[in-house]
């Protein structure tokens, strides 16, 4: 059975993420007024990464369960990681969170225990920077995307397979990406074929879709090109979709059109909520 | 024995035995208990709860009066760790902070066998009775002449695939704990023999069982091996491999009531 393989420090997995830092990411999302795509982006991203390390610190330190890589593109291609760990692509999930390039501390709500909320000061470790600058060179970065994935795949070769995660908000615009994604979903491990998510974010305030397994409501030929080339959900990923209040049919697939930021916070969560850790 | 993958370090499962009192009232306690592998400090916490048990507990009317000692004793335990990593240089990481403030978290299962008076023995036995505590999914299976006759607190296999309920050293993650507790007792003949086991386990010696399998031989036969460590650790090495066995860590104790 594919998509079943214990992700342990012996057989680790991988997560990829690509994000889109064309200069259309300083827009804020559709629909609503203030915070820039690129600063949305970089905080659910930042976020998530915190997470993860949370995910897989133990008593003795943070077990290397997964590599970590960030490739940003706009006006350039490359790893987005900043500090210690900048220019790397893939990085053992320890080194990740050995290595954020400045701790911030921001402010939460939380209930005060009287019915109240009270504000309380966290840390937010920050590996991502907003960038959102020039044009949208899709097909290379998912050129890299692959090279990067292929050395992760010789080298573990039975790991449940890579997930990667896409986010953007353009068209390419170094030619037509299809065939560098399919690239990309065509890797596989013994455990199954590497997993693409596309997430689109919103430039105008039209009803997002999400995890559609059909491609009859998309608006255009771009969408369609999103759909096509993003996997289908696994049975665990549906499950997931699910618990977030959203009923996807069989063949859904983990692509998200013009989706705001609460989408794309979902859809991180679904790609990367472990299934099989050990 | 630890998971697949894990040093014996990491095993994050513990047991203890208590010593049998010295006057002719016999009574013998035994305790297991399984730390949630997504917590921190939950190999101390699993070691702590056993610790506890055999050595304190009574009755399940002081329940309440065990846990919030339990609880005092680990925040004492949690101090002198944060302390000695202090003494070692070794800071308190952000990516820690989250899992220390939300504590460890556990299963566990204590086994009280009494005999009130040793020197009074009853005609339908040896006049034994047992009491056991659950909270979680660690499990106690009680043989007689060969048959299974009681399960405790888990019956069914299937019921390992939910998330059990497991006890916190947090304080505020135990709302309605007492509630979760759960009891059982009966009688003990001699050549009884018990098996205490955390979830993997258990969930493939109830598996066996509703197949018309009789696993408790399995079991028995590897402790009466010439070397039972070697004999228990191959054991379970081939169940996983054979995906009989989720990988997991292990625990097992069998007991018997010999006169």
């Amino acid at each position: 059975m594919s998509y079943s393989a214990e992700i342990s420090r012996t057989n680790p997995s991988c997560f990829l993420f690509v994000i889109d830092q064309s200069g259309s990411m300083a827009d804020p999302f559709g629909g609503e007024a203030g915070k820039r795509k690129a600063d949305g982006v970089a905080d659910a991203l930042n976020r998530l990464l915190q997470n993860l390390v949370i995910k897989c610190a133990k008593t003795e330190g943070v077990r290397d369960y997964y590599y970590i890589g960030v490739i940003g593109y706009g006006a350039q291609v490359g790893s987005a990681f900043l500090g210690n760990i900048a220019g790397r692509e893939l990085v053992p999930i320890s080194e990740v969170a050995a290595n954020p390039a400045r701790i911030e501390e921001r402010t939460k709500k939380v209930e005060d225990g009287a019915g109240g909320l009270v504000e309380q000061m966290v840390k937010f470790p920050i590996w991502i920077e907003p960038i959102a600058n020039q044009g949208t060179p899709m097909r290379k970065a998912m050129t890299m995307a692959e090279t990067t994935l292929k050395s992760f795949v010789a080298a573990h070769p039975d790991a449940f397979p890579p997930i990667v995660i896409h986010i953007t908000d353009g068209e390419s615009t170094d030619g037509d990406p299809t065939e560098a994604m399919r690239n990309v979903t065509n890797i596989q491990t013994s455990d199954g074929n590497v997993l693409l998510f596309n997430v689109h974010l919103s430039s105008s305030s039209s009803q997002p879709i999400a995890y559609p397994n059909s491609s009859d409501a998309l608006p255009d030929k771009y969408a369609q090109l999103l759909f096509d080339t993003a996997s289908e959900l696994t049975p665990f990923m549906l499950s997931i979709a699910r618990e977030q209040g959203y009923d996807p049919e069989a063949g859904a697939r983990g692509f998200v059109f013009n989706g705001d930021l609460a989408l794309v916070i979902q859809s991180l969560d679904i790609g990367t909520r472990p299934s099989n850790l050990r | 024995m630890p998971k697949a993958g894990n040093t014996a370090a990491e095993y994050e499962d513990a047991f203890g035995v208590s010593k049998t009192s010295p006057d002719s009232t016999f009574r013998s306690v035994v305790a297991i208990a399984d730390g949630a592998s997504e917590s921190l400090l939950s190999r101390q916490w699993a070691k702590l709860l056993v610790k506890r048990f055999v050595r304190h507990w009574q009755e399940p009317s002081e329940l309440d009066e065990w846990l919030s000692d339990t609880l005092r004793a680990w925040q004492h335990e949690k101090r002198s760790y944060l302390r000695q990593r202090v003494r070692e240089h070794k800071p308190i990481q952000w990516y820690e902070e989250p899992g220390l403030e939300a504590g460890a978290f556990a299963a566990l299962l204590g086994l009280v066998i009494t005999r009130p008076d040793a020197s009074n023995e009853s005609s339908n036995g040896c006049g034994y009775t047992w009491r056991a505590v659950a909270v979680g999914d660690c499990c106690l299976f009680q043989m007689r002449a060969d048959v299974c006759i009681r399960s405790f607190p888990v019956t069914e296999s299937r019921a390992f695939t939910n998330r059990p309920f497991l006890l916190s050293s947090n304080l505020a993650r135990n709302a309605g704990i007492a509630e979760r507790f759960q009891f059982a007792e009966g009688d003990a003949q001699r050549h009884d023999r018990f098996f205490l086991m955390t979830d993997a386990l258990a969930a493939w010696f109830l598996y066996e069982i509703e197949n018309g399998a009789a696993p408790w031989r399995e079991l028995s036969n590897l402790f009466r091996a010439k070397n039972p460590a070697q004999a228990v650790g191959e054991w379970i090495k081939a169940r996983r491999t054979a995906h009989e066995l989720r990988n997991d860590d292990v625990t097992l104790i069998e007991l018997e009531i010999l006169d």
